[in-house]
């Protein structure tokens, strides 16, 4: 449109160039209507701004990774004048891809319509993604002058790992894991001392009273099954590899989450911090995914930390997406 | 196209772009259109061209488009094998139209002699050029056909840059029905193309937006253009100051960037009879001529060059050979030498020794040869019987006697030869009864003033004296003047307006003032050069540049026995600042024999004419009253009797009257003398004066013109050059008419297109016995209009079916099926189109505007 705006510029100029060069009448009639009409013509499309409305459908809240995003901008135009058209732009932008802009335009709007552009946005790595409608506009009959109708909608979405079946091999190993941690039928509840990062909903406050220390409740890690994801930072800056480890890790934690119900509990680090997340339902891996996916900055693990050390003891999912327990590689088999 | 509807619209908007720009291409190249099977060869032309257009350009496919191409490419051939000779003929005359007009705007050297066949009537040809020009506008069509069917807006620009381009070019603007529909057409299809995604909104906004365009064009027609007029008036000094930029320095340094093309262009102005200025880029200080005496002139010296007869209003045309050959013809003479004609001023000055001047052409523009008064022109050069001389290039010297010096004679009658006497006295009368010729029903106003003004014409001095004393006290010299509004006469709403202009104002006025008081006189534009500007050469000559800017206008007269002799009637003209008004009365004066003051040559020509009260008086203070009752030595018809050379007025048989400007000759004596008969006969000393009563001398002249001279002679533009409106009152009635008349049109067939669509909007949303009840309600409804009655058919089998799917949904609130509402909807059809078909002829359009599911059906 900015090439049919200069154009118009360029000749509005010549134009009057002429009419200072020629004393014709006529020239002087031309150069008024071709004042007068593009005027009239956006003078008629000022008031349909507020007839045109837009609305963004068919983003989902999860999307898988690997599949396309089918998001459809519905216009609807409420008023009587046919509009010339309407142009949508937008911007996709998504983890691990550079920002990609969708444009689209509909040439011909009847009166009282409604309209549906649709846009297909791929989903290729995991993590959030956004659509933004940078620029929506209505434009006159010339398509001189066009008149915002709305922008800075936005849609997020989560591109989510495939979730695939554990190998057999790694299924095997995890149901041993399970069967050597027997709970016990005492039923207390295993307390430990109050570290930094505990949730103060686990605190066992009577317990605490009596102590005069912040005891927690947790999972005696006799008991669990413990699933540490190393996940690092290096992993950032390789999407692809990313993908894999995240694929693999929820698949994992599925697994877990279907198997072992209340007695397994996904570790990672996150802000240098450990993040403990413990499944019962199968449901819990969703919001846990979610976090997963959501980490902006892992941080280092200190090798110290005995909580560390215990999780490095047990079974762990590398940054290249091979299983371990303790030192010895699962998936090497 | 996806649709008939489509393909419809996509073609009326074709051919209303396609005529709108045709007609202003062809407008602006003149090719006229002057019979009545013109424009109608011409519009039948547009839509044969338009429908080709179509063909070729709607739809896909190459092969198809192939097979198209070939197919109008041998009909092409055929067509132009079989009518070559004609259509080239006819593009030949044409292109020549085109090239004379080429000519005359930038001084081309080109010239094409066109062979014609013998016997051809200019209606024959000019038919044939309107033939041939629509033949080559098949491209021109494709193009625009390219930009409606292909949805190629810059396409359609191009093609419509063309005529815009072309009018650059020719200077020239074309009417406003072509602009109108060529706007309308461009704009329409601009906003079809908008709408490609929707062609039926863009069907509905094609409407829309021409009815808007068109109320658009009214309202800037009607408020915008007068006021941008008045506006233009004011931005006049800032337009004179650019042009003065363009011509001064822009232009100069281009022309020396470009200065290795010899392109032949000549960038003076050129000498011709045009009164309106439709350009800035004149009066340059281009320099035009060099021109060299053999000594220093004592009076200025008038380089010659367009001799103007007629006067239209926008420009004075020139008096064709064809037109005096004739009047010989008539009068039984034999057509004098060229050569003592044009050079009786010359020989008016043999006594003594002539002098030589020499004009050398630097840039000189146009078609004719430029030579000062009183210069011979030899047989080397082609002349015209009014003096002009076709242009030649280079430098040429001619014999010269300077005209300031006749004055040395004692009288005028001594300047007159005996062996030429016979000849000077034949050709006297026909300067008299052409050159006087002053058509009082085109001038009202002047004529009334020039009636009570009591300016004196008992003597060419008096005249003289008292239109330069009331030109010079009524009206002030502006050369930044703009071209008057329309319907304005250029002379008088000089005279009684505007009271500013410039030296084709002064003149254009003094020639019919003049005219009007018996005095032959004529229109004149070349170049003037002051004595100031001659400077000597070294070996004793004098030498003169003629720049651009000394382009100049003046009026010449007849003077009994001694030739045309020039008059200046602009005081300070900017071309010519050098006032020598008073030398030029005092000289006419004694050529004629006047009694000339002794302070002649400085005396004070403004002071002659003065008005007292609005009404004139003459300089020596007699009341025009007065005046009119001393003028015995007018003829009947109100011509003054050419005058002998001692000043005295021939007197007739009719003896004197006094003048009866208005009274022109009856209708009846009109036509009798038009008949051809003979003119009342004059007496051997140049008698009276005599014309044919009821004709101008334009009219006469075409008459008597060859083939072409009408039709290159610039049409009557409505409004013309002039800056106002320019059409016609006849055909601003008829566009505002059309406007009026086409824009509730449109608005009524909108709002019925919208009820129609809102009515079967609603018949498609309604569930199936809704849509049985609508079905019934509209069909009743239609039947009460026709008179038909209310009843839907009783007897038949249909009408029983569809009566009981109505009493089914009416009463059982049983969804009808979809057999069942296919069979209501074609029972309903039906009834309508029997009942429509019983309709007369003017109701079934009401009828059917009445059937709003028509379109649904």
């Amino acid at each position: 449109m900015i090439r049919r705006k200069i154009l118009y510029l360029f000749i509005l100029a010549v134009w009057c160039w002429l009419v200072m060069l020629y004393n014709f009448q006529e020239l002087r009639f031309l150069l008024a209507i071709l004042l007068c009409v593009p005027l009239l013509c956006l003078i008629l499309v000022l008031p349909q701004r507020r007839k045109t409305e837009l609305e963004l459908k068919g983003i989902p809240e999860y999307v898988t990774r690997g599949e396309s995003i089918r998001l459809r901008a519905v216009v609807t135009y409420k008023g009587r004048l046919p509009l010339a058209g309407f142009r949508i732009k937008g911007i996709w932008r998504a983890w691990g891809v550079k920002a990609l802009r969708v444009e689209s335009m509909v040439r011909g709007l009847g009166g009282r319509s409604r309209r549906e552009i649709e846009f297909t946005l791929p989903a290729e790595h995991c993590g959030s993604a956004e659509f933004t409608v940078k620029k929506a506009v209505i434009y006159d009959c010339f398509r001189l002058f066009s008149v915002s109708v709305s922008s800075g909608k936005k849609e997020k979405v989560l591109v989510t790992p495939r979730l695939e079946p554990v190998p057999e091999h790694e299924v095997s190993v995890l149901l041993n894991l399970l069967r050597m941690r027997a709970v016990s039928d005492e039923g207390e509840p295993f307390v430990r001392e109050y570290r930094f990062g505990d949730s103060p909903r686990s605190i066992h406050w009577k317990l605490t009273a009596k102590e005069d220390e912040l005891q927690v409740r947790d999972i005696d890690p006799d008991r669990q099954i413990s699933l540490f994801l190393n996940l690092t930072d290096r992993l950032r800056e390789q999407p692809e590899q990313r993908d894999f480890f995240l694929d693999r890790a929820c698949s994992l934690m599925a697994f877990l989450a279907d198997v072992c119900k209340d007695q397994a509990v996904v570790c990672w680090m996150q802000d240098g911090i450990l993040h403990r997340n413990r499944i019962r339902e199968p449901e819990d891996i969703y919001p846990c995914i979610r976090k997963l996916i959501l980490v902006k900055r892992a941080g280092v693990a200190d090798p110290r930390d005995p909580a560390v050390q215990g999780m490095l003891a047990g079974c762990h999912l590398e940054e290249d997406g091979r299983l371990y327990l303790g030192e010895q590689c699962i998936d090497e088999e | 196209m996806k649709n008939r509807k489509s393909l419809s619209c996509s073609i009326v908007l074709l051919l209303v772009n396609t005529t709108g720009a045709v007609g202003a291409l062809l407008g602006t190249l003149k090719v006229n259109f002057g019979t009545v099977l013109q424009p109608l060869l011409f519009c039948g032309g547009m839509l044969l061209l338009c429908l080709f257009a179509a063909y070729f350009w709607n739809g896909a496919g190459r092969r198809k488009m192939a097979f198209r191409g070939c197919l109008l490419g041998l009909l092409c051939l055929v067509c132009m094998l079989l009518f070559s000779g004609s259509l080239a003929e006819g593009m030949g005359v044409a292109l020549q139209e085109l090239l004379e007009k080429l000519n005359e705007r930038y001084g081309i050297r080109f010239v094409w002699n066109l062979s014609r066949e013998a016997g051809q009537s200019a209606k024959e040809l000019s038919l044939q050029a309107t033939r041939s020009v629509l033949a080559a506008m098949l491209p021109y069509v494709l193009l625009i056909g390219y930009g409606v069917f292909r949805k190629r807006t810059p396409a359609l620009l191009a093609a419509d840059a063309v005529w815009f381009c072309a009018a650059c070019v020719m200077n020239d603007f074309p009417a406003y029905v072509w602009l109108v529909l060529c706007i309308l057409g461009m704009a329409a299809v601009m906003i079809q193309n908008a709408f490609r995604d929707d062609e039926r909104a863009g069907m509905q906004a094609v409407l829309i937006g021409t009815a808007a365009m068109g109320v658009v064009m009214a309202l800037v027609y009607r408020f915008a253009i007068p006021f941008l007029d008045s506006r233009y008036e004011a931005i006049q000094e800032a337009r004179v100051e650019l042009s003065i930029r363009i011509n001064e320095e822009w232009i100069p340094e281009i022309r020396r960037l470009l200065s290795w093309i010899d392109s032949g262009f000549g960038p003076g102005t050129t000498v011709s009879g045009k009164l309106t200025r439709k350009t800035g880029t004149v009066y340059t200080s281009d320099e035009i001529y060099r021109v060299t005496l053999t000594s220093l002139p004592e009076s200025a010296v008038y380089l010659r060059g367009f001799v103007g007869k007629d006067y239209d209003g926008n420009e004075w045309a020139a008096d064709q050979d064809a037109s005096m050959e004739q009047y010989y013809r008539r009068k039984g003479w034999d057509l004098p030498e060229k050569g003592n004609l044009v050079n009786r001023a010359y020989h008016a000055f043999q006594g003594e020794a002539p002098e030589q001047v020499s004009v050398e052409e630097l840039a000189a523009p146009g078609k004719l040869t430029v030579y000062p008064y009183g210069a011979e022109i030899t047989e080397e050069y082609r002349v015209h019987w009014d003096g002009t001389v076709e242009r030649k290039a280079g430098k040429y010297v001619l014999s010269y006697g300077p005209p300031e010096k006749y004055r040395l004679r004692e009288s005028s009658a001594e300047t007159v030869g005996e062996e030429t006497a016979g000849e000077e006295a034949e050709y006297r009368e026909y300067v008299y009864d052409t050159f006087c010729d002053y058509p009082a029903e085109r001038f009202p106003e002047l004529t009334e003033f020039l009636g009570k003004s009591g300016f004196r014409n008992d003597s060419v001095y008096h005249s003289l004296k008292d239109v330069l004393g009331f030109l010079t006290g009524n009206a002030v010299y502006d050369l930044g003047v703009s071209n008057p509004p329309e319907g304005e006469d250029f002379v008088e709403y000089f005279l009684f307006e505007r009271k500013r202009g410039y030296c084709a104002h002064f003149a254009s006025s003094a020639v019919l003032m003049l005219r009007y008081l018996g005095v032959p006189a004529r229109y004149v534009t070349g170049y003037a050069a002051a004595p100031e500007d001659f400077r000597s050469n070294a070996d004793g000559t004098c030498s003169a540049v003629i720049l651009n800017r000394q382009a100049h206008a003046w009026a010449e007269i007849y003077l009994d026995g001694v030739g045309w002799m020039p008059v200046e009637m602009t005081p300070g003209a900017a071309s010519f600042p050098y006032d020598n008004t008073g030398e030029q009365l005092a000289l006419a004066g004694r050529l004629t024999g006047a009694d000339v003051p002794a302070e002649g040559r400085g005396e004070d020509a403004s002071a002659a004419w003065q008005p007292v009260n609005g009404e004139g008086v003459s300089a020596d203070g007699k009341q025009p009253g007065e005046e009119e009752e001393q003028e015995p030595e007018t003829g009947k018809d109100g011509q003054k009797k050419p005058q002998l050379s001692d000043g005295a007025v021939q007197e007739t048989d009719e003896g004197a009257e006094p003048p009866a400007r208005d009274d022109k000759p009856s209708e009846e004596e009109g036509r009798k003398d038009g008949d051809g008969e003979e003119p009342r006969e004059t007496n051997q000393s140049g008698g009276e004066a005599v014309r044919e009563p009821g004709k101008n001398g334009t009219e006469a002249a075409r008459e008597q013109g060859r083939f072409g001279e009408e039709d290159t002679r610039e049409p009557e533009k409505p409004g013309g050059a002039a800056g106002r409106p320019g059409l016609s009152p006849g055909a601003q009635t008829v566009l505002i008419c059309l406007l009026g008349g086409t824009v509730p049109l449109l608005l009524l067939l909108l709002l019925w297109n919208l009820a129609r669509q809102s009515a079967c909007r609603q018949l498609e949303k309604s569930g199936g016995r809704e849509k049985v009840f609508l079905l019934y309600r509209h069909t009743r409804r239609l039947l009460q209009a026709a008179g038909s009655g209310e009843r839907l058919g009783d007897s038949e089998e249909a009408a029983a079916e569809f009566m009981g799917i109505l009493e089914k949904c009416g009463f059982s609130e049983m969804e009808p099926g979809d057999e069942e509402l296919r069979q209501a909807g074609e029972y309903c059809e039906r009834v309508v189109k029997e009942a429509c078909k019983g309709l007369p002829f003017y109701k079934k359009p009401f009828f059917l505007l009445l059937d709003l599911y028509g379109l649904h059906r």
